[in-house]
């Protein structure tokens, strides 16, 4: 998820080493696929050959970066013997090294809507039909990438500093009367700050798009005066932790840090902004493509999505992994079935075909 | 070299009109006069400040001194993020100033400081006052102790004293200092931006926010570019006042 870099210890690439000779170790895989590594660095994968020794991933970082490398990447390594390196996610830098034909980068993460342009550019590859297709990731897109994660765009709030009234909608988000005090914002990502002020002002969820962005601003004109604005998701987090701001809204996963910190805080589940997919997808002219794909249909299974899930609270695009999951981290979830039901569901497609506007409309609003 | 780039960027996106029109855009209109109010006013504050703390320095003694000399470098050494985080630490709603002045009973709820153009002015101060207090000091070292006691001895009240002997000596490294911090001040980018907030825009943080956020590179050169030539022209100016003030000092 784009900007959630913040949320950790920025990390040097790392490489992982040993990888082949852990390979010839692996433990019995949770998946069909074959372990093995042949002395020559060569390898298998579900009985397809793979060469390449090393993948370089491109991702955001942060915490969700240290959270895949336990459930997903080591596993991976261990299992197949390649390692992967990291890189930082950058979409158009990903477009700078495709269109000059020398990606350095194999695999790169990214947001749903960021992805549906790649597509139609030809960015990244149409993955082989053996790669595991991920059925929460959109029909239109899933013969291009397979599913990272679901995450939420939400309210937060100290349950030890709201006296009285707390926040139940994003009316109540600008309902300064009856809910005094500051609200974080970020002010370096637009995503979700109009279709909230729509929802605000009113606006059936279903009529949200397209979006009236003069509305949206205006009613976000409003708020101006009560809003303290974070550089980061991460500086929002600090707010709220501080007590400088009575809300936040920022990612879901960002309140159970606090709590997670034993700080009281509770999620508002009611009108989540749910960004249902981000993706995992292979560069075009990739130079380890055969090992991205081998990573692709490994990040795709229920179990590592599973495992994920638990380590930090972003929804599986497998919809399989929910069924492997416990109640109690459900509930920590932007997919369960109680928070689907009462989530608004962002269009990542609409907000590809408007991301320039959609931008460009914040940031001029940002600068007042 | 990055100055050559930097016009070709700009010629090329923006064209004649484009420059002007960059430079007329109230935006930056309104981020240069915050910038230019702001630098002028971080660099008097700083001069006077910076005056007091360089004679501190020159007159203590013992463990004074080296306290004196441990604050200003402890606050040169320590990175400039942290500093100005530590700005944001204090003036954030229920940050330490207001529950300060909370428990004084001053105010009963919050200042809401931060991300005002005020909340830039304290930061920036802290940051400078090291760039002014080490060239006066330097002058004022120069400074003979036996000339302070002939004044004294010929009878001189101290604030002649201060006129006629301490202020010559002292003038050329206020002069380097005040410009220095001036300087400094137009193009910071750190402290207006965390304390500031992203509504309240100077000339370096308009600049970043055309470059990483509207993309607009052209604009960002243009503007860019615009600063390197005042700070430029600046310079210029300051040097001929130097030596001006050198050769009225020698005669």
């Amino acid at each position: 998820m784009r900007n959630e870099q913040q949320a950790g210890v920025t990390r040097r690439d790392v490489l992982r080493t040993g990888g082949v000779a852990l390979g010839a170790l692996s433990l019995p895989s949770l998946l069909s696929a074959c372990g093995s590594s042949s002395s020559s660095g060569s390898t298998h994968y579900k009985g397809h050959a793979v060469r390449s020794d090393r993948i370089v991933l491109a991702d955001y970082g942060g915490a969700v970066r240290d959270a895949s490398q336990k459930a997903m990447y080591d596993p991976f390594t261990k299992q197949t013997g390649i390692r992967i390196t990291f890189a930082d996610a950058d979409v158009a830098k990903l477009r700078l090294m495709v269109e000059s034909r020398h990606p350095s980068w194999d695999i790169m993460v990214a947001d749903g809507f960021d992805t549906y342009p790649l597509i139609r550019d030809r960015l990244i590859q149409r993955l082989p039909t053996w790669v595991t297709r991920n059925d929460l990731v959109p029909a239109d897109a899933q013969d291009y990438a397979t599913g990272q994660n679901a995450y939420s765009i939400c309210q937060g709030f100290r349950t030890d500093q709201l006296k009285g009234k707390t926040p139940e909608t994003w009316a109540d988000f600008f309902d300064v009367e009856r809910i005094p005090g500051k609200r974080a914002i970020p002010s370096n990502v637009p995503f979700g700050v109009p279709e909230m002020a729509l929802l605000a002002d009113g606006v059936k969820p279903e009529n949200i798009y397209p979006l009236d962005f003069d509305r949206a601003y205006a009613k976000m004109d409003e708020l101006r005066p009560h809003i303290l604005f974070g550089d980061s998701y991460g500086a929002c987090q600090q707010f709220l932790q501080a007590g400088s701001v009575a809300i936040a809204m920022i990612p879901n996963g960002r309140f159970y840090d606090l709590q997670v910190r034993g700080i009281a805080t509770e999620t508002v589940w009611n009108e989540a902004l749910l960004f249902a997919w981000s993706s995992t997808a292979v560069l075009t002219g990739a130079p380890h493509s055969d090992a991205a794909f081998a990573l692709n249909d490994y990040m795709a299974q229920p179990e590592p999505q599973a495992e994920l899930a638990k380590l930090i609270p972003y929804g599986p695009n497998n919809s399989k992994a929910l069924d492997l999951l416990d109640q109690d981290v459900l509930d920590r979830l932007p997919t369960s079935r109680e928070h689907l039901q009462i989530a608004f569901r962002i269009d990542e497609q609409e907000l590809a075909n408007i991301q320039q506007e959609y931008s460009d409309r914040f940031t001029k609003w940002i600068a007042g | 070299m990055p100055l050559v780039t930097l016009a070709t960027r700009a010629i090329h996106d923006k064209g004649a009109s484009g420059i002007g029109h960059t430079l007329t855009d109230p935006l930056f209109e309104q981020a240069v006069t915050r910038t230019l109010v702001l630098a002028l006013t971080v660099a008097v504050i700083c001069l006077l400040l910076g005056t007091l703390y360089a004679l501190a320095l020159v007159t203590a003694k013992g463990p004074v001194k080296a306290l004196l000399w441990g604050a200003l470098l402890v606050s040169f050494w320590i990175s400039l993020l942290v500093r100005t985080y530590g700005w944001v630490l204090l003036l954030q709603p229920n940050g330490v100033l207001d529950k300060t002045l909370r428990g004084l009973g001053v105010i009963h709820d919050s200042l809401n400081a931060l991300q005002t153009t005020p909340a830039m002015y304290p930061g920036m101060v802290h940051i400078m006052l090291p760039y002014m207090v080490l060239p006066i000091y330097t002058s004022l070292a120069a400074l003979d102790p036996s000339q302070l006691r002939a004044a004294r001895s010929m009878g001189a009240p101290p604030l002649l004293t201060f006129r006629k002997v301490i202020l010559p000596q002292l003038r050329p490294g206020a002069i380097a200092g005040a410009i220095l911090v001036f300087v400094l001040s137009l193009g910071f980018f750190v402290t207006p931006a965390f304390l500031g907030g992203p509504s309240k825009l100077t000339v370096g943080t308009i600049i970043e926010r055309e470059f990483n956020s509207v993309y607009d590179f052209g604009a960002a050169s243009v503007m860019s570019l615009a600063l390197v030539f005042v700070v430029l022209a600046i310079y210029l100016v300051a040097d001929r006042l130097f030596r001006v003030g050198e050769h009225w000092t020698a005669g």
